[in-house]
């Protein structure tokens, strides 16, 4: 006769997890400290970039007022041309910022999930159309004025990148 | 027997783990892998699953490993840990609707080859105590295992599955009826080596 029920279970054989799992354990464990060595580092590079584009306003305000002669009323064609400056130097300097920070993201991992891959992918493309209509308003004198607009667009564009890339690295590392 | 029973890490290899040395924590794996793969093979019922419980589980080991004093076994600690993370698995609603395949069975029978009569005997007996377990409801399956297999105690079971000292019993008592069902077994045989508490 067979053994009562919970002697069996308690005699069960242990089972073999597949050969690979050891490998996958270490490649997730290095993965994971690369992940929290680059939590400890953005903020750095975040300063980092927030001061570049600080010191960038100041010089730019610098140069601009060195210009105006004190006694001079402004001539209102010059201030037209010139106020969108700082701020186009500034939105520069931003988008700067945020591409050396996407670029010290870990790389893409093996594991991603479609939902973020496929927003990666939509915010990617609208960065190459914003790209290829700043080429276009940069050839084209008249729409200089549009400038600042495309650059505040690719701005936010690029801070919703990093943060989608930042969420794709997180999620691969557990 | 529980598996992580009689398993342990010698100290110099423990303190070497709490340093980071990866070659420590290679050792801990290959000691403590088996049981945290069939504990939640079995609570889950399926061996994917598992896959990635297993490697959740020794994630969880590296990161906190430092942490650990030995007020306690490191055996089990390691399995405190694999529970927690099979148990937070069968919590989660989403896990449960995509685990479409229970395999545990099928996969058995592919991995062990019996050598005589008495071997291919009590290893159809394990297939149909495996099946017959993969086929209870999850709260009954990690009721039994941890109750019977694992040596989990009536109140240690309710604080961990947020649940009464007498639903665990009856979930017991049940999944014990429906294993000896399942199983063809004369149900009076029953309760008898039950322990208490």
């Amino acid at each position: 006769m067979n053994a009562p029920v919970e002697q069996r279970l308690r005699r069960l054989p242990e089972l073999d997890p597949p050969a690979s799992a050891w490998q996958r354990v270490t490649r997730a464990a290095r993965r994971e400290r690369r992940l929290a060595r680059w939590r400890q580092l953005w903020p750095v590079i975040l300063a980092g970039g927030l001061t570049v584009t600080a010191a960038g306003l100041v010089v730019t305000i610098v140069l601009v007022t060195s210009q105006e002669p004190a006694t001079v009323a402004p001539v209102p064609e010059l201030t037209v041309v010139q106020a969108p400056a700082p701020e186009l130097n500034r939105l520069r300097a931003q988008s700067r910022a945020l591409e050396t920070m996407l670029r010290g993201l870990p790389g893409q991992p093996e594991l991603v999930r479609a939902e973020n891959a496929a927003a990666i992918a939509t915010i990617e493309d609208r960065i190459a159309e914003l790209d290829w209509r700043l080429s276009r308003a940069r050839a084209d004198a008249s729409a200089g004025s549009a400038e600042p607009a495309l650059w505040r667009e690719r701005v936010g564009l690029m801070g919703e990148l990093v943060r989608a890339r930042y969420t794709e690295a997180g999620i691969a590392a557990y | 027997m529980s598996g992580f029973a009689n398993k342990s890490i010698p100290p110099d290899v423990l303190a070497r783990g709490q340093r980071g040395d990866m070659q420590a924590h290679g050792e801990i794996f290959r000691v403590f892998s088996r049981p945290v793969f069939s504990l939640a093979a079995r609570m889950t019922g399926s061996r994917a699953v598992a896959d990635d419980i297993l490697q959740e589980t020794f994630l969880e080991v590296i990161r906190s490993l430092g942490q650990f004093r030995a007020e306690a076994s490191l055996a089990t600690w390691v399995r405190r840990i694999a529970v927690s993370k099979s148990l937070m698995h069968l919590r989660s609603a989403w896990q449960r609707r995509a685990t479409l395949f229970r395999d545990l069975g099928e996969a058995e029978a592919v991995a062990v080859e019996p050598a005589s009569p008495a071997e291919t005997h009590a290893l159809q007996l394990n297939m149909d105590l495996e099946r017959a377990l993969a086929r209870l409801p999850d709260v009954s399956r990690v009721v039994v295992l941890l109750y019977d297999v694992e040596g989990y105690s009536h109140a240690e079971i309710a604080r961990l599955m947020g649940m009464s000292v007498s639903f665990s019993k009856s979930q017991l008592s049940r999944a014990h009826a429906r294993l000896r069902d399942m199983l063809g077994e004369d149900a009076l045989a029953g309760d008898r080596d039950e322990r208490t508490g």
